[in-house]
């Protein structure tokens, strides 16, 4: 058996991107011992690499605090919680100094030092693999210590409050027994990527799916983030799909247009056009084929030459070989060539506060005494059911962060340590090392190739059906009681290890995704219901949880504070600007 | 596809490419004092380490892998 290493601190940080980083450091400055432990290597890890920008609150260039929050409140359908959403605008500011004053550079869309944004527009300070080093650098500075290759796989809970983790190294298999008073999980988000099964390797869910098993709420997973491309990077939301409305240019037809119906996303650049002339973005393009006015055309029709090279540059340099090996012309457009390609980019719910640990107050808290958390893992809703603007996910991840890591600090002064029960850690010890003993077993990558099997195709995510939903669910459900248990490490070594229970985390969470998305029988946000295509304000101002109960995973409906509904005396059509596909005709009788 | 190579002629044995490995691809060969591509099925073509190393010897193609899936293995 591996060796055990037993590792003591006031406070525990699980991850080590942008949330995980302000934590440790914020939690340090309080005064107490803080381990950070990551499953890749700290500041070479996460969703967090690939961020641009940050979207900085800032009145002195005249932002106002009104405008920025009604924009989020409309945008996201009203499911934010403005409590959240007013600290992350304010508390950027701060964030941004403390950025700056560590080496961070930030620029403007000119490349100027910032100066100018305006409302929901983001300043720029990545990719993440410039700045998160000196992120690093800081937090070893006030004293932070920082285990790298670290996979924590189980939470500890005692006496009804978490009192530490479990996990083993990556490179050496050793098991490691974390003792912490406090514990800030920021583990990130999740998603699925394309065909490919190596596309899912960034962001795990490891951290829902350990904070579910050991007792606490999760939240928001019906509005997990999607996206939609025929090609690999096509629509993932880096790069390609980012802020560049300045672009739309290009796209717009010389004739007025009717928009399509689901305009998902306010940023999204209207470079493409259906069969009918239809303006579409990469959340509509899906309804457009849906209902057979595809394909989708790439509109150059006002673009000048030097336009059109340079995007079809930027679509090679995100697609690469693939178009040129799919015989799209670009010129013409086809770009997204039908149905038969459409795959869900399944959420990397880069919202910074889309979905994951139920958020029970404005410190950071969980449902779990001794457990918070920051970051993509952490259902803040600083922003509602749908991503507002460029920028907020690592905002919103750096503002929590801090906050999570100071109430962390905090409680850890109030609470003793607890050794943790040998009875248990030897169970627990089993579990993890288990893969590893098994002479033979199902493969993690193809079982990861069954779920994208289930998830990817257009209809299960991007148009929901309840029908097709209870599908899902029972294909996921046999993956996670009848495959999971039989998955085999390949190598078997830490290595391998790793990736099997990156699996079994992915299909859990994929099945709260499915649970949730068929509890929530109206549309609202990015989750559209085909079969309920409109907001229903009288059953759904709620919030679905999701717990485990004796074994199973229960749902229930959090009634949203009256204080925060929309003006229900407002009409419907003014309430929700946005139509919804096939939302017409209950839309204009209401 | 995915990464390709490690140029022994110009590598130096810093190691940083280690580090710069989410995915723990890549390790130190401490015989030969060179990066090694110990995983390369697990590559998932983000190109840091290629990025970040400082004399241009890793290369990473931006397709992924191909490679035969096995239901049941041992």
């Amino acid at each position: 058996m591996p060796s055990e290493n037993v590792i003591e601190a006031d406070v525990l940080i699980i991850g080590g991107g942008i949330a995980g980083l302000f934590a440790a450091i914020k939690a340090r400055e309080e005064g107490v011992s803080v381990i950070l432990v990551e499953k890749g290597y700290t500041s070479r890890t996460g969703s967090s690499l690939f961020c641009g920008g940050f979207s900085l609150f800032n009145p002195e260039w005249g932002h106002k605090l009104d405008e920025w929050m009604s924009q989020i409140a409309k945008t996201g359908d009203y499911f934010n919680n403005p409590e959240w959403t007013e600290i992350t605008l304010k508390n950027s500011y701060d964030i941004y100094k403390d950025l700056q004053s560590w080496g961070v550079p930030f620029t403007d869309r000119d490349g100027a030092p910032p100066h100018r944004r305006g409302v929901l527009e983001a300043i720029r300070y990545g990719p993440g693999r410039i700045f998160l080093p000196l992120m690093r650098e800081q937090a070893e500075k006030v004293g932070v210590r920082i285990i790298d290759r670290i996979m924590v796989t189980d939470l500890i809970k005692q006496e009804g409050r978490i009192t530490g983790a479990v996990g083993f190294h990556t490179g050496s298999d050793d098991f490691f027994i974390f003792q912490a008073k406090a514990t800030v999980m920021c583990t990130g988000g999740g998603g699925l990527g394309g065909h490919d099964p190596i596309e899912s390797r960034l962001g795990a869910y490891d951290g829902e799916g350990m904070a579910y098993r050991a007792g606490a709420e999760i939240s928001g997973k019906e509005f997990s983030l999607t996206g939609v491309g025929p090609f690999s990077y096509m629509g993932t939301g880096y790069g390609y799909y980012g802020d560049r409305k300045d672009d739309t240019r290009i796209s717009i037809k010389g004739k007025e247009i009717k928009p399509v119906p689901v305009g998902y996303h306010p940023n999204a650049i209207d470079k493409y056009v259906d069969t009918e002339g239809n303006k579409v973005n990469r959340y509509t393009a899906v309804s457009a084929v849906h209902t057979g006015r595809g394909p989708i055309f790439l509109n150059t029709d006002d673009a000048t030459p030097q336009e059109i090279s340079s995007v079809l540059e930027e679509i090679k340099h995100w697609a690469g070989d693939e178009i040129q090996e799919s015989g799209v012309d670009l010129v013409k457009g086809n770009l997204y060539s039908g149905a038969a390609r459409f795959e869900t980019y399944l959420g990397h719910q880069i919202e910074g506060a889309g979905a994951g640990l139920w958020s029970a107050d404005t410190r950071g808290s969980t449902s779990l005494p001794g457990l918070f958390a920051a970051g993509d893992c952490y259902n803040s809703r600083a922003v509602g059911a749908k991503y507002p603007g460029g920028g907020m996910g690592s905002r919103n991840a750096a503002v929590i962060g801090a906050i999570a890591g100071r109430s962390a600090a905090e409680y850890s002064t109030k609470v003793g340590s607890m050794a943790i029960d040998r009875g248990e850690l030897d169970k627990l010890k089993s579990n993890v090392y288990a893969p590893v003993e098994r002479p033979g077993g199902f493969d993690a990558d193809w079982v990861t190739v069954q779920l994208k099997s289930i998830m990817i195709p257009y209809h299960m995510w991007m148009i929901k059906h309840g029908d097709r939903l209870k599908a899902g669910l029972t294909l996921v459900e046999f993956l996670k009681n009848h495959v999971a248990p039989m998955m085999y490490a390949r190598p078997r070594n830490g290595h391998g290890l790793r990736i099997v229970h990156e699996v079994k985390g992915r299909i859990l969470s994929v099945e709260m995704m499915l649970r949730s998305a068929l509890f929530r029988t109206e549309s609202r946000g990015v989750h559209y219901r085909e079969d309920y295509p409109r907001r229903d304000d009288e059953k759904w101002l709620a919030l679905v949880k999701i717990r485990e109960s004796e074994g199973k995973m229960e749902l229930v409906k959090e009634p949203l504070p009256e204080k925060w509904w929309p003006d229900l005396s407002i009409p419907y059509a003014e309430r929700y600007p946005l139509e919804f596909l096939g939302e017409e005709p209950v839309r204009s009788s209401t | 596809m995915a990464i390709e190579r490690i140029d022994y002629d110009l590598c130096n044995g810093c190691g940083i490419c280690v580090n710069s490995c989410w995915m723990d691809v890549i390790s130190m060969d401490k015989k030969k004092e060179k990066a090694v591509i110990k995983y390369p099925e697990d590559c998932a073509v983000c190109g840091i380490c290629e990025s970040d190393c400082p004399v241009g010897a890793i290369h990473v193609s931006p397709r992924m892998r191909a490679y035969a899936l096995t239901c049941w293995g041992q």
